[in-house]
């Protein structure tokens, strides 16, 4: 505990509260309560660090009304680096506290790998039974409301892909002259649902010329797991990941998911504590790249198909903030003829998932949601883009509701149409 | 209670004292002070209804301090005529505007305060309680006290410049004033201009609007007004009389703007028509009527329902068969009332008026009744008290 | 507090708008200042019947409030010093009125600055001129309560330049409309004007009604830069006497520029002993000829260099600089004192002198800016709260920082307000008589002393 309160000295001492965040906080502009902004949080964790409070249930939960977009942390002119802060926070919390009993048993589950992946399929299998297919056909609605998971039963939920990602590509994929070898690190929403936008990566590097791995024993990322606490679980995951992506040398470790790609470059510094791990996650860490970062810094095909098109850009937490890709996203899109890329108000504002908070706090996800929707809407485009999973089932969620024609997808999937119908058009 | 015959602003310099007395500086008033408070005497300086044993006339306190150009200040005396100021800070180059226009020339800068009189070019300018930066008053236990000071800026506790110089506000005797003031203005232009309705009027001001043209003042006399100060009766015309100030360039550029305004609208120039008061200078009085009663800083209303209010006043005072003329500053919703004299019948027709503003829409902001001496009401009436009492337990100062 | 008098807030406004936990209440113990005290019970009424039922309940048993925006002051006004209820006033959001014709709105307590000052904005005709620092997050109420200022200050005056009425609720809970809505000007006392700047002590404000001001056809930012510190504050006063009154006049020293440089990278010129931001405004031709008078003046002040912004991307690119002062602060060292002695204008050398003095007598980090056209620079100490030897030091040189302030013929505070912060050294300015009289104003509106007790004249 004192080890906590030491580390978080160095950040709580640069608060002067001056409220900027109140002015960036997506939470905060629904909830109007001091309770959300980043500055009460930091009262509270002083308030503990000066023994003038216990690590409360009420002080836990009060923790994880946030979404951890970061934004009060790039915002924060004394520089407070809010998410750290307020990660170790969680964690201090839950070994006091514990954590949920689901909670726990699903990140226990995560250690299991293979138990895991049988467990998807299988529920791949079986959704039909909790969830069916929303009447605009964009994803599935729960049969019954299950509000303690976040289930309201208007909420649209992505469905499990028929076949997971290992089944549609192979271990290796290589070109006739790869001009690199890199690792992609799809994470469990690619691998799983979003199947189609982790081929969609594995096609783009294709078609640069690029030899893509994808390493045997691959975990979770685990950023939801140390995002509620559980440091135990997430070290295990991190350990495990970082043995996986250490096993054969790659020019590159790509990722297509913000949130996969943020953990494992800079979250993975926070949870790693054991000194073999973090030297070896150290070696590999500059090396983590997300796929449009890679591609506009080591060069891309601009092979495009012409597509007229106005298609619109929503920059994920973590690509954005966790990661500083926003322009590498934009620069790829903006090659493609004929496309246009109307940019909407507020791009780099949260879409209000936040993981985990979007089951625990749904009507104040849902309220940051619409907001996001209104500014989509209000560009005219009808594509949406992103290089988020978590995004992308909030995002469809809130689209769906309004009857919204706009269709939500995968950065990665619109490039890699882009090359394939040049492709398909011939020379 | 209250002379039958008040005349409007003359009347406030002469207080009904049983001895009057001529302090020359601050030391002298707080010497009267604490004799007074020892004796148990009532001491009145600006209130002409006020009972009181001792009268302050503070005009010997007539000095120009400091003019400090580069904090753009002047330190002056209470008994200071605007006019002496006016001129000496035009030597200087600079200004002090609630005194630039002749209205309130012969009026001290103590009276100017202590009445609330309206700044003439607020509608550029902004209101003359915020021209005071600060003062120094010596309080009814003969304590001296400092507000404010050269700063533009001031947070420093409550706002007691402005407090303890309210207009009618009796918690002290302001020895020192310090007046905020702006560089005189390279150039400016005066209109007066006579139209024929009010409607005329209101289209003609509208297009100013429109053309982006502030002036420094807009002051309306309507066509009754005038014949009650002329007193000859004589008067047709809707008068207008603006200001526009400014660099030479702009100055210039907005005549040209307003040359063309008149041209459209062809109003008729005082001159032309010859009334009296201005040939001798008697407009001067309007505010001030030496022989006529003028209600000011009474009435307020907004612009855009200015001009319907004044139609039902018309009315109303057809209905009473009250002779009487409005004039003001349109544009601010400032309006006056003018009248040959202050006859019971006249007095009960300002108090019916005063009456009705709140359901116009406007507001009276109290004058007339504390002029006579008459409390307000509400809630703030028993913290007014609870603060004279505070300030003056021995109920010493009377106005 | 009484679970029964929570009880009963909770009747008032609705349980959702109670807290007693304590984890809530210790956010709302602070303000931007380093007390902190937590309230026995958050309450946030949404409307003006709420308020007065609160206030009711509070005169009855005589619980302490205090009214909170958002927040932001600098002087503790918004610290619940006394525990009892901290009464957050931003559910009153709403932009009531924006009235062109006659150039007025009416807002409520919540609203945040820069949401009313852009809806006043895009009016295309009109502007709200008060621009403190914190628009973004501070609201129109706190302004009010601390008449808030802002580098505009110069020109177009301060927030009471602006509020022409209020609506506001007494302690012991009656409501009473005070000024007006057309010129501001009432006959007796000047009650509007006793409430600006009262910092919460004698009421709570529940509407405002503001003059709006002609917004200008054209205006031009400029940079001169000296290689005297000097000389850049003697071009200030140098400006005004000429007859220019710009509409900002920014200083800043040198190691201001190079805090803000090695943060924003801007390319500003670290060389330059001070700079100082300069913008003017009016019509096109007025905007011309002033913009030529600063040039003349600062070229015959010394200044080595004068830009002029010409894009809106150098507009921006040179106010980004300015604003970036207080984040480039907090890169240097986590502690922060942003003090606002004023000074009459003429004395700003003096000032800036002396405070450079202090830095040196006490061994401390000082930057100096801040609106030097009225007088009111932000000496900003930065410090480590931890280091308890230098606060010491740094508390030493703040005491002197006021003394010579008060020296020079200035006060304590031109914008940020009295609230604890400033209250021990309220009787060197005002004197003994002076302070009685705050005293008696806030006796004869709260004689319990009720609202906001602890702050100011009540300290």
């Amino acid at each position: 505990m004192d080890k906590h309160i030491e580390q978080w000295q160095q950040q709580l001492v640069k608060c002067i509260r001056c409220g900027t965040c109140r002015s960036v906080c997506p939470v905060f502009q629904i909830t109007d309560n001091e309770n959300t902004t980043a500055r009460g949080k930091v009262k509270l964790i002083e308030a503990v660090a000066d023994g003038k409070l216990e690590l409360t249930r009420e002080m836990q939960k009060r923790l994880e009304k946030c979404l951890l977009c970061k934004a009060c942390a790039v915002g924060c002119p004394s520089g407070v680096k809010t998410d750290e802060l307020f990660m170790s926070a969680r964690r201090a919390l839950a070994e006091n506290n514990g954590i949920s009993f689901i909670k726990k048993i699903a990140y226990t589950g995560l250690t299991y790998r293979v138990l895991f992946n049988l467990a998807l399929r299988m529920g791949a299998a079986f959704q039909f039974l909790v969830l069916r297919d929303a009447p605009d056909k964009k994803g599935k609605l729960a049969r019954i409301p299950l509000p303690a998971a976040g289930l309201n039963n208007r909420r649209l939920l992505p469905a499990l892909a028929k076949k997971p990602l290992a089944s549609l590509i192979p271990r290796v994929s290589k070109p006739a002259n790869p001009r690199a070898r890199v690792a992609f690190f799809p994470g469990c929403m690619m691998n799983y649902v979003y199947t189609a936008a982790g081929k969609a990566v594995v096609d783009i590097l294709l078609a640069n010329n690029v030899e893509v791995v994808i390493p045997d024993n691959l975990y979770c990322c685990g950023i939801m797991v140390a995002a509620s606490g559980d440091y135990g679980t997430a070290q295990y995951l991190a350990a495990c990941n970082v043995r996986a992506l250490s096993a054969e040398p790659y020019d590159a470790i790509i990722t297509g998911c913000a949130s996969c790609g943020s953990t494992l470059k800079h979250e993975y510094g926070l949870i790693i504590e054991d000194p073999s791990v973090r030297q070896n996650w150290e070696k590999i860490s500059g090396k983590i790249f997300d796929f449009t970062q890679y591609l506009t810094s080591t060069g891309y095909s601009k092979d495009f198909a012409e597509i007229r098109a106005r298609v619109t850009y929503h920059d994920p937490c973590h690509l954005v903030r966790g990661m500083n890709v926003s322009k590498e996203p934009r620069t790829i899109l903006k090659s493609i003829p004929g496309l246009e890329l109307a940019e909407m108000k507020d791009a780099d504002k949260c879409c209000g998932c936040g993981g985990t908070f979007s089951l625990a706090y749904y009507d104040i996800s849902r309220s940051i949601n619409e907001d996001k929707i209104d500014n989509v809407e209000k560009t005219g485009a009808e594509v949406l883009l992103t290089g988020c999973s978590g995004c992308s089932m909030h995002l469809s969620d809130g689209l769906s509701r309004r009857g919204s024609k706009v269709t939500v997808m995968h950065t990665a999937e619109f490039i890699a149409c882009a090359y394939a119908a040049k492709k398909r058009e011939g020379p | 209670m209250g002379d039958k015959e008040l005349s409007g602003g003359a009347e406030i310099g002469r207080n009904r004292a049983r001895d009057t007395v001529y302090p020359v500086d601050a030391h002298d008033i707080q010497k009267i002070i604490r004799d007074a408070v020892k004796k148990k005497n009532s001491i009145s300086v600006y209130a002409s209804t006020a009972q009181s044993d001792v009268g302050l006339s503070l005009t010997k306190m007539n000095r120009i301090l400091e003019i400090d150009s580069a904090n753009l200040v002047a330190v002056v005396e209470p008994g200071l005529r605007l006019g002496d100021l006016a001129k000496a800070l035009n030597t200087e180059g600079l200004r002090f505007i609630p005194a630039e226009t002749p209205f309130y020339h012969e009026k001290s800068v103590g009276e100017f305060f202590y009445e609330g009189c309206s700044n003439i070019s607020s509608l550029k300018y902004g209101a003359a309680k915020h021209f005071l930066m600060g003062t120094e008053i010596v309080l009814p236990d003969g304590q001296m006290m400092k507000t404010g000071g050269k700063t533009v800026k001031n947070v420093t506790g409550y706002d007691m410049t402005r407090f303890m110089n309210a207009p009618f506000a009796c918690f002290g005797v302001t020895v020192k004033f310090i007046l905020k003031l702006l560089p005189a203005a390279e150039a400016k232009q005066t209109v007066a201009a006579g139209f024929d309705e009010t409607e005329t009027v209101r289209g003609f001001i509208s297009e100013l609007k429109q053309a982006k043209i502030v002036p420094s003042y807009l002051l309306w006399i309507d066509p009754r007004t005038q014949a009650l100060m002329d007193g000859k009766g004589n008067a047709f015309y809707q008068l207008v009389f603006f200001e526009f100030d400014g660099i030479r360039e702009e100055v210039s550029h907005q005549q040209e703007i307003v040359r063309s305004l008149l041209t459209k609208y062809r109003p008729v120039s005082p001159d032309e028509y010859g009334i009296d008061i201005f040939k001798n200078g008697k407009w001067k009085e309007l505010f001030t009527p030496s022989r006529g009663y003028a209600v000011i800083d009474e009435l307020k209303i907004k612009w855009t329902e200015a001009f319907r209010f004044i139609d039902k006043f018309y009315m109303m005072a057809y209905e009473r068969g009250i002779r009487a003329g409005m004039f003001g500053q349109l544009l601010e919703g400032k309006l006056n009332i003018y009248f040959e004299d202050l006859s019971p019948r006249n007095a009960d027709f300002i108090k019916h008026i005063i009456s009705i503003m709140p359901a116009e829409g406007g507001y009276s902001a109290g004058r007339f009744n504390r002029m006579l001496g008459l409390s307000p009401e509400g809630p703030l009436v028993h913290i007014e008290r609870s603060l004279k009492k505070l300030f003056d337990p021995d109920d010493i100062l009377r106005g | 507090m009484d679970k029964e008098i929570i009880a009963q807030l909770k009747k008032i406004v609705g349980s959702d708008y109670v807290m007693d936990k304590l984890e809530d209440r210790i956010c709302y113990s602070f303000d931007a200042t380093f007390k902190d005290s937590c309230p026995d019970v958050v309450v946030k009424p949404g409307n003006l019947e709420e308020i007065i039922k609160v206030m009711q309940l509070a005169n009855r048993h005589g619980i302490s409030v205090t009214p909170r925006g958002a927040a932001t002051g600098n002087s503790g006004g918004a610290v619940p010093l006394r525990g009892g209820i901290s009464l957050g006033l931003t559910r009153l959001n709403k932009i009531i009125k924006i009235d062109i014709e006659n150039k007025l709105a009416i807002v409520e307590p919540g609203v945040i600055t820069d949401d009313f000052s852009n809806a006043v904005n895009s009016t295309g005709v009109l502007f709200y001129p008060p621009d403190p620092a914190s628009s973004k997050i501070s609201t129109i109420g706190g302004n009010v309560a601390e008449c808030a200022g802002g580098p505009r200050g110069i020109k177009y005056g301060v927030t009471r330049d602006y509020v022409l009425g209020l609506e506001v609720v007494l302690p012991d809970g009656k409501v009473v409309e005070i000024g007006n809505q057309v010129d501001g000007d009432m006959s007796g006392p000047d009650w509007t004007m006793l409430f600006v700047g009262s910092e919460g002590t004698l009421g709570i404000v529940t509407k405002i009604f503001l003059k709006l001001a002609e917004k200008p056809e054209a205006k031009q930012t400029l940079l001169a830069v000296f290689s005297s510190l000097d000389d850049a504050a003697t071009a200030v006063t140098t400006v005004i006497k000429s007859g220019t009154i710009p509409t900002t006049l920014e200083i800043m020293d040198n190691l201001t520029i190079r805090a803000v440089d090695d943060y924003l990278k801007a390319g500003l010129p670290v060389e330059a002993e001070a700079i100082l931001l300069i913008e003017v405004d009016g019509s096109k031709v007025e905007v011309e000829k002033q913009s030529g008078q600063v040039i003349k003046v600062c070229g015959q002040c010394g200044a080595a260099d004068i830009q002029i912004a010409v894009t809106s991307e150098d507009i921006d690119r040179l106010w980004k600089a300015r604003r970036a002062i207080s984040p480039a602060c907090g890169q240097i060292n986590p502690t922060k004192f942003a003090e606002d002695a004023t000074v009459p204008r003429s004395k700003v050398p003096d000032m800036i002198r002396k405070a450079k003095e202090i830095a040196n007598k006490y061994h401390i980090k000082m930057l100096l800016f801040g609106h030097a056209g009225d007088g009111n620079l932000h000496p900003t100490i930065l410090t480590n709260k931890h280091d308890h030897e230098e606060m010491r030091r740094v508390e030493l040189a703040v005491e002197d920082l006021f003394k010579v302030a008060l020296e020079l013929g200035g006060t304590l505070s031109g914008e940020h307000g009295i609230g604890y912060m400033k209250a021990p050294f309220l009787k060197w300015e005002l004197g003994e008589a002076g302070f009685a009289a705050g005293q008696k104003v806030k006796a004869a509106f709260d004689p319990r002393n009720i609202v906001n007790s602890g702050k100011m004249f009540a300290a």
